[in-house]
């Protein structure tokens, strides 16, 4: 039986080398590779195209709130001409800053030098704790609050401000002008040059923000107090010395 | 050792991070098998080469799912082969295994082998014949093991079947075809 059973299988192989097997092409190596490398391709060609959609979308974003409604399209031109971009962003990062990228240390004298627009001091506030010069044409004071005042000359440096979606923006009436209060959830403040490089990034965690400009001057006031906080402060601003 | 070809865990762990010149070699290598695990499904030597090139990108896609050290051909036929199930299934057509044309070493003054020694043309045809009529669970299994020559572990895994399985349809197949042979075929 176990002779029988091995010439079976024995003809079955003899069968097997008589049947009319497929070769594979000489192209089959080199077109499984060239399929390899153009999948390959592909994917990083996706990679690619999502990354760009992601920045597609970020400036969407910032163009939507600059050009469509009537009153962000005069904000938008606030903004722009403070200097300013918004984008949305899904969240900030967790780590508590330990500088505020404010600049260096200066005098008030120092300061005064520091620009070409007349500095201006808010009465309510009191003398600061600490003045910065704050860029090529800005300078920035701070008292324990915290509270942040910069005024600044709009140059060819931006300042790129991120929200995430559920910072409330609120468009005020300020010196005579349209302004804009941003309050709730914390957002990053990145100041881009004219290419849209970073120069500088600071988040500020536990601030609200009021922009607006006067006299072609940007300014920009970050405190953790609210609104009416804000304008009191705006309103005893004057012409410093 | 230099000029030494690579292992084939090497050439698995190479494509793996993106070495397309490495997995050629694995083409290569495993290339001539998996085109005829391919023809014993589909019957066609045009789409067996087809179903073979992309079960060799498919393979390749999913190697990030072979366990390495595990044996790779078997692996890599278990996709050839489901490639091909594939392309029937939708094509819903089939072709008989052929016989080479000029095969018959008595016609063809080659020498013959052992085997074909006493395997006449007519019986090679009868014997195809009884294989393309057994149920399709014994036709894959003795395909796999006599046809392509497989181990039963080798068979196990390509056709996704325990090898306690193989075993019992390889028994159980040679009967069948023993029977539909008649006595003339041990």
């Amino acid at each position: 039986m176990t002779h029988e059973r091995r010439n079976l299988e024995m003809l079955l192989v003899a069968v097997a080398g008589q049947i009319d097997w497929p070769e594979p092409s000489p192209q089959l190596e080199e077109r499984v590779r060239s399929r390899i490398e153009a999948d390959a391709t592909d994917l990083r060609r996706r990679k690619s195209r999502r990354w760009i959609a992601a920045m597609v979308a970020a400036s969407t974003l910032v163009l939507i709130l600059v050009v469509f409604p009537t009153t962000r399209h005069a904000i938008g031109d606030l903004l722009t001409e403070a200097g300013v971009r918004i984008g949305v962003i899904d969240e900030i990062p967790t780590d508590t800053p330990t500088d505020l990228g404010l600049g260096d240390e200066a005098t008030l004298a120092e300061a005064i030098e520091h620009v070409s627009f007349t500095l201006r001091l808010p009465d309510a506030l009191g003398p600061p704790d600490g003045i910065h010069r704050d860029g090529e044409n800005g300078v920035s004071m701070y008292w324990d609050g915290p509270i942040v005042l910069t005024q600044r000359s709009p140059s060819r440096i931006y300042a790129e401000k991120r929200l995430v979606a559920d910072t409330d923006m609120i468009e005020v009436t300020i010196e005579g002008g349209l302004g804009l209060w941003i309050e709730g959830a914390p957002h990053e403040f990145t100041l881009v040059d004219g290419d849209g490089d970073p120069i500088e990034v600071t988040t500020r965690l536990a601030a609200n923000v009021l922009l607006w400009q006067t006299a072609g001057i940007d300014h920009r006031l970050e405190l953790t107090g609210d609104l009416d906080d804000a304008m009191a402060i705006v309103d005893s601003m004057n012409e410093g010395g | 050792m230099e000029g030494r070809p690579l292992e084939e865990n090497d050439l698995i762990e190479r494509s793996s991070d993106g070495d397309a010149v490495a997995f050629a070699q694995l083409v290569r290598a495993h290339q001539e098998m998996a085109i005829r695990v391919a023809y014993l499904v589909v019957r066609d030597h045009a789409e067996a080469e087809d179903v073979t090139q992309d079960a060799f990108v498919k393979a390749h896609g999913a190697l990030d799912r072979f366990r390495p050290g595990s044996p790779f051909r078997p692996w890599l036929l278990q996709i050839v082969r489901n490639e091909a199930l594939n392309r029937v299934r939708s094509s819903k057509r089939r072709q008989r295994l052929a016989l080479r044309e000029g095969s018959d070493p008595v016609t063809s003054g080659a020498a013959p082998s052992p085997e074909t020694e006493v395997v006449s043309s007519d019986e090679r045809t009868r014997v195809l014949a009884a294989i393309e009529a057994l149920p399709e669970r014994y036709r894959a299994v003795l395909g796999h093991r006599f046809l392509l020559e497989m181990s039963e572990q080798e068979t196990a895994v390509t056709l996704g079947i325990p090898p306690g399985t193989v075993k019992s349809r390889t028994a159980r197949g040679l009967q069948r075809l023993r029977r539909e042979l008649g006595e003339d075929f041990g």
